[in-house]
C-alpha cells in the first residue's frame, strides 16, 4: 500500500504526474474490492483480486522503468519506497524462471504441505491437458515462464 | 438422401436441383424459397418448421441458392437478439450490415469454448457473433441466462475478442497454442487435433456437412479440422474424448446423419471430391465475398507493416503511452487494425515498444516548448484573485477550492511566500 500523500509529505519526483492517473486507477480498483460482496466465495477467493491488482501495479511500474524507460530511476526508487510496487516481487522477476511470478507466497515452499511451490508454478506442458488451475493463494492460472 | 429424394412427388412450384457439392436442394420458383430439406406436399414446409426459440440459425446451409432462405431465417432471429449481440460484439453491427447488403454470407457456428459452468460453452459464429450453448440439453441462446452470464464474465475479454477475430477469418496466431496451419499431416499431430476439438463446434451433422462444403475462400480453422477428421474417421471417433462424440450419435437428424456417413464411406481419403463446377463456384463465391478481401489483404501484409499500422492506430486513438495496457486496450478493440496482431502478447510487446518511442518524442517536445512552471501558474492565479485586504490564511480559506489554487504542485509554504511577495509588490505600487 502506498503511503497517503498529504500537504506535508515530500513532493514526488519529476514525472509522477504522468503516471498519477494510472496509479489512481489502480488504487480505485483496490478500493472497489473492499466493497464487493464476498458471499459465495471462499475465504481465499475474496483476496485474490487484491493480489492480482497489486501484481498488475508492480508489473506496470516494472515495465515503465525497465522496458518502456518512461520514468527516471529516482522516481522508480521513490515508487518502490512508497509501496506502489513490490520491490521484492520485482527482484524475483529479474531472475531466470521467475519472469512471470504471480506473487511471493506462491514460491514460499515451506508454507505448503509437501514443501513444494504452488501449483501455479508448474509449467502447462507438465500438467494434464485442459486442467484449469487456480492457485489458492492468489487465483493465479499459471505463472511458469514457459507458459 | 438419395433414397428419400425419390420418395414422394414435390409440391407444386418446387423443383429439385443439385448443388455443386452434390447435395440436393429444392427451389420454389414462385416464392423464391430454397431449402435442403425436401418440402412436403402440405403448405410451405419451411414456414411450417418452427424455429426453436433462441436457437441461432441451427442449420447453417451453404450452396448457391439455399442461402436466401437461410438468410431470411437467421436475419429475423438476429433482429430479435440484436441488442445483446450488438452490445456484446463490437463487430456485430458491421457484420449485420454486410449481411443485409450481401445475402451470400450466412452464419455458421465456428469455434466453441467451454465455460467454467458445465455444460455450457461459448460458441462464436463465422460472423463473429457469440452465443451460449448447452451441451447437455442442446439448446443455445443469444442471450445468456444470468448464471451463464456470470461464467461468461470470467473469461478474459481479450480471449473473447481473439475468438471472435479468429471466427471472422483471422489467421491463427503464429506462436499461439493451437497451430492449425502447421498440421499438414494428421496422423503425427493427432494430439494437436484433439486439442483443437475442444474449440470446435459440437459436430451436429448439419454443421459437419456444411463445413465440408464451405467455400475454400473462407477456409477456416474448423474446416481444416473437420477435413482431417474425415480423413481418419476411425481415429477421430476413437480419440474423441466423449463429449463431442456423444452428441454426434444422439443427434436426431437421421437424414443428414446417414448422408454424411455415406460420404465418409465413399471417399475415405478426402472429405468431398471437388469437381470443376464446384471449384468454379467457389471462385465465384470468393469474388463475391468482397468484405473478406480486406481481411485477406491484411493477412498478406508483412509483419513490419502490420506493426507499423498498429502503432499508427495507437497514435491516432490517443493512447496514453504512460498508461498500462490493461487500461488502454479498451480504446482499441473496436478498431479493425486491432486484429492485425493476433496474440495479446504481441500487442503488448508492440505497445511497450511504441510507448517507449512515444515517450522519448514527448520529452523532446517538452524540452523545446517553453516551460510553464507551477510558480508561473500560481502567480497568474494571484494576479486574478489576490487583494491586499486579505491575509494569506483568509485568502486560502476563500479560494482553496478554485482549480488554480488546488492543482498547483507548490507546497503551502511556498504559496504563502509567493502570496506575501505579491501583496507587498502591489502595496508598493500603490504608494
Amino acid at each position: 500500500m502506498p503511503r497517503v500523500r498529504t500537504q506535508r509529505t515530500k513532493k514526488p519526483p519529476e514525472g509522477f504526474a504522468d503516471i498519477e492517473d494510472t496509479l489512481l486507477d489502480f488504487a480505485n480498483r483496490l478500493k472497489d474490492i473492499e466493497t464487493t460482496p464476498h458471499e459465495g466465495k471462499r475465504k481465499n477467493e475474496s483476496l485474490w483480486p487484491v493480489f492480482q491488482i497489486t501484481h498488475q501495479r508492480s508489473r506496470y511500474i516494472y515495465d515503465l522503468f525497465y522496458s518502456r524507460e518512461a520514468i527516471s530511476s529516482e522516481l522508480y526508487q521513490w515508487l518502490l519506497k512508497q509501496g506502489y510496487a513490490d520491490g521484492n516481487l520485482i527482484a524475483k522477476w529479474k531472475k531466470q524462471g521467475y519472469e512471470k511470478l504471480c506473487c511471493l507466497r506462491c514460491i514460499q515452499a515451506k508454507e505448503n504441505n509437501f514443501n513444494a511451490t504452488c501449483i501455479c508454478r508448474v509449467p502447462k506442458a507438465k500438467m494434464a491437458k485442459d486442467k484449469v488451475v487456480e492457485c489458492v493463494t492468489c487465483g493465479c492460472h499459471g505463472c511458469a515462464s514457459s507458459d | 438422401m438419395s433414397s428419400q429424394s425419390q420418395a414422394d412427388p414435390l409440391p407444386q412450384g418446387w423443383t429439385q436441383h443439385v448443388a455443386p457439392s452434390g447435395h440436393y436442394y429444392y427451389y420454389n420458383k414462385t416464392t423464391k424459397e430454397s431449402s435442403y430439406e425436401r418440402p412436403k406436399a402440405t403448405n410451405g414446409s419451411i414456414q411450417a418448421e418452427p424455429p426453436k426459440s433462441g436457437k441461432p440459425s441451427p442449420a447453417a446451409v451453404t450452396g448457391p441458392q439455399p442461402k436466401k432462405q437461410q438468410q431470411s431465417r437467421s436475419s429475423s432471429q438476429s433482429h430479435e437478439h440484436a441488442s445483446w449481440a450488438a452490445a456484446y460484439t463490437p463487430g456485430y453491427e458491421t457484420a449485420k450490415r454486410r449481411n443485409d447488403h450481401k445475402p451470400r454470407k450466412k452464419e455458421v457456428p465456428k469455434l466453441q469454448r467451454p465455460l467454467s459452468l458445465e455444460p455450457w460453452s461459448l460458441v462464436v459464429t463465422n460472423l463473429g457473433r457469440p452465443f451460449v450453448y448447452n451441451r447437455q440439453e442442446k439448446t443455445s441462446f443469444w442471450m445468456p441466462p444470468p448464471d451463464v452470464k456470470n461464467a461468461l464474465d470470467l473469461i478474459p475479454k481479450d480471449e473473447i475478442v481473439m475468438l471472435i477475430a479468429r471466427c471472422r477469418g483471422l489467421k491463427n496466431p503464429k506462436d499461439g497454442s493451437r497451430p492449425v496451419d502447421k498440421e499438414t499431416t494428421n496422423e503425427s499431430k493427432r494430439t494437436a487435433i484433439e486439442d483443437e476439438m475442444e474449440y470446435m463446434i459440437p459436430p451436429d451433422d448439419e454443421f459437419v456437412e456444411n463445413e465440408l462444403i464451405e467455400p475454400e475462400g473462407s477456409a477456416s480453422i474448423s474446416t481444416g479440422i473437420i477435413r482431417q477428421r474425415n480423413r481418419t474417421p476411425s481415429d477421430a471417433s476413437s480419440s474423441d474424448s466423449g463429449s463431442s462424440d456423444d452428441e454426434y450419435g444422439s443427434s436426431d437428424d437421421d437424414e443428414s446423419n446417414s448422408d454424411s456417413d455415406s460420404e465418409n464411406n465413399s471417399n475415405p481419403d478426402g472429405p468431398v471430391e471437388f469437381n470443376e463446377d464446384d471449384i468454379e463456384w467457389q471462385i465465384q463465391a470468393m469474388m463475391a465475398e468482397n468484405n473478406d478481401e480486406d481481411d485477406k489483404e491484411e493477412e498478406d501484409l508483412p509483419y513490419d507493416v502490420k506493426v507499423e499500422q498498429f502503432k499508427q492506430m495507437l497514435l491516432e486513438l490517443k493512447v496514453n503511452p504512460y498508461s498500462s495496457w490493461d487500461n488502454e486496450f479498451n480504446k482499441l478493440i473496436n478498431d479493425p487494425r486491432y486484429t492485425l496482431l493476433q496474440t495479446s502478447s504481441e500487442r503488448i510487446a508492440v505497445f511497450q515498444d511504441w510507448a517507449r518511442d512515444r515517450i522519448v518524442k514527448l520529452k523532446e517536445q517538452q524540452a523545446v516548448e517553453p516551460k510553464i512552471t507551477p510558480e508561473d501558474l500560481f502567480s497568474e492565479f494571484l494576479r486574478q484573485f489576490a487583494t491586499p485586504k486579505l491575509y494569506y490564511a483568509e485568502f486560502k480559506r476563500k479560494f482553496r477550492k478554485e482549480p488554480g489554487f488546488k492543482s498547483s504542485r507548490l507546497s503551502d509554504r511556498e504559496k504563502e511566500k509567493m502570496y506575501r511577495e505579491y501583496i507587498d509588490s502591489v502595496k508598493k505600487k500603490k504608494t
